[in-house]
């Protein structure tokens, strides 16, 4: 058995690398709370690339304008047909925002209609248990963006499991910060990360 | 008038009286067996039993026409009803005529009695056949007609729909919605309806509606009579679904409806071709795509999408440019022409264009289709080292610049050549050299006071700069000084070394060697200038692999210390609920196994397992095509009892479904020739 290796997307389009400190705070929590064998640095994969099939969970994120290449939406068609699970989540945490329009638009045309997920998804109880639903997350609580507290995340299933999670709560910027300083916090607000991998491992 | 001429207008009264009398009599005959044998489930020829019955009524009750062939007939029985006549009338009928007889014969008003009489004599018989009319019509067991509705139904082609079974043939006619412009069409006895979102279907055929319901999707339809028939209208829905009809003579039929989707519009942007990063956001171009539709566009526009900002700092704008109308048309082309100039575009600004076309729907539209986005980037001025920009004009061929690494190799050849060459042409050859490692000085120096926010060097500055020979590392920050005027700024830290320097240090130490090759070369001592020149070549590898620690697109990769962290976290997750993720897809699994039980029930009742065909197929419409499409041809040809095409098209549901073929005994044999 390999290693979990945490992948972030590369796309042609926008800055995918908006959230370079998420993939290793994400390992340090999958390691610091679980016994799932991981790799100790996370990896880019360009969505074009047929190493895309490698990994079980993809994360996406950036703040600008989304437009996937034909060769993007082709493999990530496929991904999600071999059973992938795609993370996106919102930088921008504005529901207004060009982010959250063009990579809605751009999922739906790849995956079909996206739609609200349950609180009660088994997604929350993967790991830890959330009874609410997604964390909440410091940008909602300030105000920031759409100045909106998003009560579900959204998703595509197939065959009983996501195949698409979408987040307007910016936990890109939630997340990102040096493990290390997880030492600061009295919540580690980064336990979501787990389930989503839990999740994507075992579903 | 004469009281002969009275007489003979009653017999005619008399003779139509009885006929309606007849009429009546045996009109209840008839229906009243008729409604007997209904409700006792006589079989259809108790009708025509009934129909001779009430003929034979009728006719016993017309027998008395034949006595008013007689005019005495006639006085007689208005003498008996009249007896003051005293025998005046019936002497009149026997064609005796004077006027006292005559006078007695009109002396009593008497035809105006017995017309009372015999319309009295009627009421009877007519209330008779209307109550037998209304036990026939409406059945008080049921709550509903035997015949239908209206009066005309008691006849010959209503009592022949009774008997017709209504799905013994069922027509479709298919109406497309308005925005398709297209035909409507007619099929008989499909076991599919496919059509268009919103289309709508008529489905007809003979026999009594009373005897049919109809459902779809488990809600019941109403089903109106039409004519001798029945007719059920739908509209297609936007997913598959399963009409059912059931007559209470025992049979069923199942029909798909299967939509299909009216296709969004496909965009293809052709200019520009690709994306493309600008120095300057200054021009205009063309902007040309092509649209096409299944069935109709609307219209169509380029759409825009600016932003600028960086970090978490952006903002947008958007426009839409080039609306064309396009009014149903199939396909089209679009043009536009842009302006950089007046989107008034800033250096890390991105201009992202598409173009989208609407079509016509509009029953679930309108479909929106939209082309691949193609951005323009205005390019940073810290940046141009790193991205590609727009092809810049050839370069200065005096202005060119030998790399370190090629000035080493050419001063080693000339090394080896020094001692088979005079030392003029040693000393010419190596100024060659030192004139380009003069230039490549210069670049360096640009670079320095580029970083200290000053332009590079002029000519004279270059020259300047060459000329002072070595500088320390205090005299470039001096000469910096003296060209920006804000580097005193930028120096004011503590410490042996200020960030100015440490950064520009290896290109200081590079610049300061190649001052020291140069003076060999200048000299004709080539050999002497080799190892200054490797020192140089070194610090600018140095320098440039520094200045790349963190580049775009290439985020600095964090080593997590797995050992070290692993499960020191102090909250505890929950592992018991976890699952197993199931090894094949459940939904094929489920459709393989309903589909054996298909062929088990196959054998023994052929019109089940058509229909079980069918409920699949409702399933597989929404995201297996090729499986629908098997299992609609494998039920035609179940329906159809087609033994040739059975074997067929199972085996090609099979392959659809990814099971290997089965040779099974149930399936029928080859029986020979085709239907």
């Amino acid at each position: 058995m390999t290693d979990f290796v945490f992948a972030t997307a590369q796309y042609e389009s926008g800055d995918w690398d908006s959230a370079p400190l998420v993939p290793s705070n994400v390992i340090d929590s999958v390691a610091r709370y679980t016994s799932i064998a991981v790799a100790p640095s996370g990896v880019v994969v360009p969505l074009s690339s047929p190493s895309l099939f490698r990994y079980p969970l993809i994360y996406l994120t950036g703040h600008l304008p989304v437009r996937f290449s034909p060769a993007e939406r082709g493999n990530l068609q496929k991904y999600a047909e071999r059973g992938g699970l795609l993370f996106v989540d919102d930088h921008n945490h504005d529901i207004d925002g060009v982010f959250h329009k063009t990579a809605t638009e751009e999922l739906t045309r790849t995956y079909g209609a996206i739609h609200p997920i349950s609180n009660k998804h088994p997604l929350y109880r993967a790991f830890f248990v959330f009874e609410d639903g997604p964390p909440t997350t410091s940008h909602e609580l300030n105000g920031w963006g759409d100045n909106l507290v998003h009560k579900t995340l959204s998703g595509v299933e197939r065959n009983g499991r996501l195949v698409l999670l979408y987040s307007s709560k910016d936990y890109s910027s939630e997340w990102g910060y040096h493990p290390e300083n997880k030492r600061f916090m009295s919540v580690d607000n980064t336990k979501f990360a787990v389930n989503i991998v839990t999740y994507a491992l075992t579903r | 008038m004469t009281a002969h001429t009275r007489l003979l207008q009653l017999r005619r009264f008399l003779q139509a009286a009885l006929v309606a009398r007849a009429i009546f009599v045996g009109a209840s005959i008839a229906l009243g067996l008729f409604a007997v044998a209904r409700l006792g489930g006589a079989p259809s020829w108790s009708v025509v039993v009934a129909v001779l019955a009430g003929l034979a009524g009728a006719g016993a009750f017309l027998r008395p026409l034949r006595l008013l062939r007689s005019l005495s007939n006639v006085a007689l029985w208005v003498e008996e009803r009249t007896p003051s006549l005293r025998y005046a009338l019936v002497t009149v009928a026997d064609g005796v005529h004077s006027p006292a007889l005559e006078a007695q014969a009109l002396g009593t008003v008497w035809w105006s009695d017995v017309r009372t009489i015999v319309l009295r004599s009627l009421i009877k018989p007519a209330v008779v056949a209307l109550v037998v009319a209304v036990i026939v019509l409406w059945n008080p067991f049921t709550g509903r007609f035997l015949l239908g509705s209206g009066a005309g139904a008691i006849s010959g082609s209503g009592a022949a729909a009774q008997n017709v079974d209504p799905l013994a043939v069922v027509h479709v006619v298919v109406t497309p919605p308005a925005y398709a412009g297209k035909q409507p069409t007619r099929a008989d006895d499909p076991t599919s309806v496919e059509a268009l979102v919103g289309s709508a279907i008529a489905l007809t055929g003979d026999g009594n509606a009373a005897l049919l319901t109809a459902t779809a999707d488990s809600a019941s339809r109403s089903i109106a009579p039409r004519g001798s028939g029945w007719s059920l209208s739908l509209t297609m829905p936007a997913r598959p679904a399963i009409v059912k009809l059931h007559s209470s003579k025992g049979r069923d039929r199942l029909f798909v409806l299967a939509p299909i989707a009216d296709a969004v519009p496909v965009v293809t942007l052709l200019l520009p071709a690709h994306d493309t990063i600008v120095r300057r956001a200054t021009g205009r171009f063309a902007l040309h795509a092509q649209v096409r539709d299944d069935i109709g566009l609307r219209d169509a526009a380029f759409e825009l999408v600016i932003s600028s900002g960086t970090g978490e700092n952006f903002t947008f704008r958007s426009a839409t440019i080039g609306h064309l109308v396009l009014s149903g048309t199939i396909e089209s082309a679009l043009d536009a022409r842009i302006s950089l100039d007046s989107l008034q575009l800033k250096p890390g600004d991105i201009l992202q264009l598409r173009a989208v076309a609407r079509d016509g729907n509009t029953v679930n539209g309108p479909g929106l289709g939209a082309s691949e986005t193609r951005s323009i980037r205005v390019a940073r001025a810290d940046e141009y080292d790193s991205v590609a920009v727009d092809a810049a004009p050839p370069p200065d061929t005096g202005g060119q610049v030998l790399s370190q690494r090629m000035l080493i190799m050419l001063t080693e050849a000339l090394v080896k050549r020094q001692r088979t060459l005079s030392h003029a042409v040693l000393l010419e050859e190596s100024l060659r050299i030192a004139s380009d490692e003069r230039k490549l000085r210069k670049r360096v120096g640009d670079v320095v006071f580029q970083r200290m926010g000053a332009d590079p060097l002029s000519e004279e500055g270059a020259e300047d700069l060459a000329s002072r020979g070595k500088l320390t590392p205090e005299d470039i920050v001096r000469l910096a000084d003296s060209v920006t005027g804000t580097a005193g700024n930028v120096m004011d830290v503590e410490g042996d070394e200020t960030p100015i320097l440490a950064i520009n240090k290896p290109l200081l130490e590079a610049f300061n060697a190649m001052w020291e090759a140069g003076r060999s070369l200048e000299v004709g001592e080539p050999a002497k200038a080799l190892p200054p020149m490797r020192i140089a070549l070194a610090a600018i590898e140095k320098a440039r692999q520094a200045e790349r620690i963190y580049l775009r697109g290439r985020p600095g990769t964090e080593i997590v210390d797995i050992t070290k962290v692993r499960l020191t976290g102090k909250d505890k997750g929950v592992q018991s609920i976890r699952e197993v993720r199931p090894p094949i897809d459940p939904v094929a699994r489920r459709r393989s196994a309903t589909f054996e039980r298909v062929t088990n029930l196959m054998a023994r009742d052929p019109e089940a397992a058509a229909d079980s065909l069918l409920l699949l197929r409702v399933e597989a419409l929404t995201d297996a095509p090729a499986l629908a499409a098997a299992l609609d041809d494998a039920a035609k040809a179940l329906r159809k009892h087609d033994n040739s095409a059975i074997p067929l098209m199972w085996m090609r549901v099979r392959r659809v479904l990814g099971d290997p073929p089965v040779q099974r005994a149930g399936i029928a044999p080859w029986q020979g020739g085709l239907r």
